[in-house]
């Protein structure tokens, strides 16, 4: 039932899972489709979503600049380089 | 024991053959001055350290060199903290037994069958053998007051934006907070005041005026209130000793009682799965091998990220994208933020006439590992009314029971860290008080 949902979602979290593990997220979608029934009965009428924990006006930063890393200690952890840039696989084939 | 990097070393040593606790040792600066000299601290390895590696229990992260400073390891380095090794912890987070795929399991130190809790395992179990005074690790569900409690320590989830967690591995970052585990308050307290503290690289560092200006008046005798909801399920030993506390207490002052509907703490441990999952995996999609990390010239994206992940959070991240998709976020995501507001209003009002909720932190000491399963019951799923919250709370030594430790919980209101901590050391007072009679 989930076949093609599990596929979808393996598309956009960009993770393959093998066929033999396909019923174990099966399961898992299933107990969200739990939760959803549960959370169903709540009445939330009137109420808000709670996005962070206190909820404040914006705060903005000043206009200073701050430490960034350099070019160099950017491309410390890159596999691989070239001409000062993060050599890729071909994305677009 | 003077501090000296071969005394420093010896001991890290000793304490990874008791609880394989340390995924990077460091090599220590010794500072003669700050108020952090002769401190030796562990940092949970999803924490910046510039020049060590990071990897945050994930093979995601493998071969990743941290090329700076997180801000809390700048203020460490600042008051001349010996920092001594990085530590284990669950992937990225996301888990609460302490083991991990990579490097195994951290081993409880009193009772190798038994979990020592997570995901700041390797921070307990290393400063419980002093292999460190103290360790700083993050509190999402409840990751530094669990295994306080499991392994008879001091653990602190500060207000929610208290420490800066510029430069640290995020979860859910809605509920993320750095926190501080030692063996007394007093070294917990030392660290903090330290640590606290607004920061430009962290926005959440800027809380709301209303509370940072709390009525700050003197305040001799602390109101209390327990939260009777939580412990009718936990073992007998613990709520015997968590009644003769309420009679210990009842002898100086009124102890008020306070409660949630069973009804909505059943909704905790959902609406966590689904806010954290959702967060979770939104946070991590940057984890893709092509900056750092895991990585082959030759391989996919998702090659990369199906090889770097474990089962577990794998399941989670599908979970979570689950919840966020638009057929499904209104009555998933959105809804479980919208439960979110109406249990942390409940929670909320216990506080209206109370300065101080007090629990036990567990329902039972460490569990075995042959038996563990995430556990959803309420006696440990409400340590999230904390993060769902931002409320600050603290584990606290309480009593053992066959020889194995747990904790006395404690929660304030926001950016009342001071009465916390007055309250901690108060209770300790009253627990030793009860243990001489």
């Amino acid at each position: 039932m989930y076949k093609e949902k599990i596929k979808a979602l393996q598309n956009e979290v960009r993770i393959q899972i093998d066929d033999s593990q396909y019923e174990e997220i099966e399961n898992e979608l299933c107990k969200m489709e739990g939760i959803a029934k549960a959370f169903s009965k709540v009445d939330t009428r009137n109420v808000e979503p709670m996005v962070r924990c206190f909820e404040t006006e914006a705060v903005f930063r000043k206009e200073d600049s701050i430490y960034t890393l350099t070019k160099e200690e950017a491309l410390i952890n890159a596999n691989s380089t070239k001409d000062g840039y993060i050599e890729v696989s071909r994305v677009v084939k | 024991m003077p501090l000296t990097r071969e005394n420093i070393r010896k001991q890290c040593e000793f304490a990874q053959q008791k609880t394989q606790a340390i995924v990077s040792f460091v090599v220590p600066e010794i500072q003669d001055k700050g108020r952090f000299k002769d401190i030796r601290i562990a940092l949970k390895d999803n924490i910046s350290l510039k020049g060590y590696p990071l990897q945050a229990g994930s093979k995601i992260l493998e071969g990743y060199q941290c090329p700076y400073d997180a801000t809390i390891v700048e203020k460490i380095k600042q008051e001349g903290g010996c920092i001594v090794a990085k530590t284990a912890m669950d992937e990225l987070g996301m888990g609460g037994s302490g083991n991990n795929d990579i490097h195994g399991p951290v081993i409880h130190p009193w009772d190798a069958s038994r979990i020592p809790g997570g995901s700041s395992s390797g921070c307990a179990a290393l400063v419980a053998v002093d292999g460190a005074d103290v360790a700083v690790g993050t509190d999402t569900g409840d990751s530094i007051r669990k295994p306080a409690s499991y392994m008879g320590l001091v653990g602190l989830k500060p207000t929610y934006g208290r420490i800066s967690r510029f430069g640290i591995v995020p979860y859910a970052s809605s509920m993320d907070t750095v926190g501080i585990l030692a063996r007394s308050i007093e070294q917990v307290e030392s660290v903090y005041d330290v640590l606290k503290g607004q920061d430009e690289r962290d926005l959440m560092t800027f809380l709301p005026k209303s509370l940072e200006k709390a009525p700050q008046k003197k305040q001799e005798l602390l109101r209390l209130a327990v939260f009777d909801s939580i412990s009718e399920d936990a073992d007998p030993v613990l709520k015997a000793r968590l009644q003769k506390l309420i009679e210990q207490l009842e002898t100086k002052q009124t102890i008020k009682h306070v409660q949630m509907p069973q009804s909505l703490l059943a909704l905790i441990d959902p609406v966590y799965t689904v806010i954290a999952n959702a967060e979770a995996c939104s946070n991590h999609a940057n984890l893709d091998g092509l900056r750092f990390g895991l990585s082959s010239k030759d391989q996919s994206v998702e090659n990369i990220r199906s090889r770097g992940f474990s089962w577990e959070v794998k399941k989670r991240f599908l979970c979570g994208a689950y919840a966020l998709h638009k057929e499904n976020q209104e009555r998933l995501f959105i809804k479980a933020q919208k439960i979110r507001r109406k249990l942390v209003d409940a929670y909320a009002s216990m506080f209206t006439e109370a300065d101080i909720v007090f629990s036990l932190t567990t329902p039972d000491v460490a569990p075995l590992i042959s038996e563990y399963k995430e556990d959803t019951s309420i006696g440990l799923s409400y340590l999230k009314l904390s993060n769902f919250s931002g409320y600050p709370s603290i584990s606290i030594p309480f009593g053992h029971k066959e020889g194995l430790p747990f904790g006395l919980h404690l929660a304030a209101k926001p950016c009342r860290e001071d009465l916390l901590l007055k309250a901690a050391k108060m209770f300790s007072q009253v627990i030793q008080e009860m243990d001489h009679v």
